[in-house]
């Protein structure tokens, strides 16, 4: 966006340097060139307009999750939840657990990552067959996970 | 980037990925009988929505390049498993 205003100032000020060096441009000329321009930028500006409303914006906010809800497991400390809503669907994402879940309703997408880390705790912690990556995340879900 | 759960049910397929049953979220990459890495099953049918085709690559562990050779096919299970021990996500024979 800024290249493309950056492009069209430049243009802007290239015109007025030559019509001041040579001095023989008439003023209509000269308004036509500064009409034209601002023409041109106004369209770029259109542009912008257009290239940015098609990107979604998606907004960020990062909460602590105290619970996991759960009668059997209970979380030895709070858990950093990022939460992230693109104005179609909420995601609750753990970074630490590289785990996540999503809903159109906010609550119900911590619902879904609760579900997602209880899950993968109860499926893995008493396995042993384990690759690098999945040994470290059983290793830090028994650091904040403890059986009631 | 979009993504239907046909595709995503492709991909997993072709992956092998297995999976307990539909109430859960997640099923596991398995290699040399290992389980390897969590992969999120989005159950249902369309779209997935907003931003989550890109968990779902993401959760697979490869760039967007990739994602697409998956969703295209050019890229096999062997092709993936590849990437990820070049990644060390699999320990190298």
């Amino acid at each position: 966006m800024i290249l493309i205003l950056e492009d069209s100032i430049t243009k802007l000020a290239d015109d007025k340097t030559t019509s001041t060096n040579n001095g023989t441009k008439k003023e209509s000329t000269l308004e036509e060139h500064y009409l034209n321009n601002i023409t041109e930028i106004t369209r770029d500006i259109e542009k912008i307009d257009t290239s940015t409303s098609a990107v979604p914006k998606i907004s960020y906010k990062n909460i602590y999750i105290e619970t996991l809800n759960s009668d059997i497991f209970t979380l030895i400390r709070p858990i950093p939840v990022g939460i992230e809503y693109d104005g179609e669907v909420y995601i609750a994402n753990n970074y630490d657990l590289e785990l996540y879940g999503y809903s159109e309703i906010e609550t119900e997408a911590i619902n879904d990552l609760r579900k997602s880390i209880l899950e993968f705790y109860e499926d893995l912690k008493d396995e042993n067959n384990l690759g690098v990556f999945l040994e470290r995340k059983v290793k830090y879900c028994k650091e904040i996970i403890r059986e009631v | 980037m979009q993504l239907n759960k046909r595709e995503a049910k492709r991909i997993i397929d072709k992956l092998q990925i297995e999976h307990r049953n539909k109430k859960h979220n997640y099923g596991f990459l398995k290699y040399n009988n290992k389980k390897i890495l969590p992969v999120y099953f989005s159950h249902g049918k369309g779209d997935m929505p907003g931003n989550v085709p890109d968990k779902f690559r993401q959760s697979l562990k490869v760039n967007m390049g990739d994602f697409e050779d998956l969703k295209n096919c050019p890229l096999s299970r062997d092709g993936y498993i590849k990437i990820l021990k070049s990644k060390g996500l699999i320990d190298k024979e």
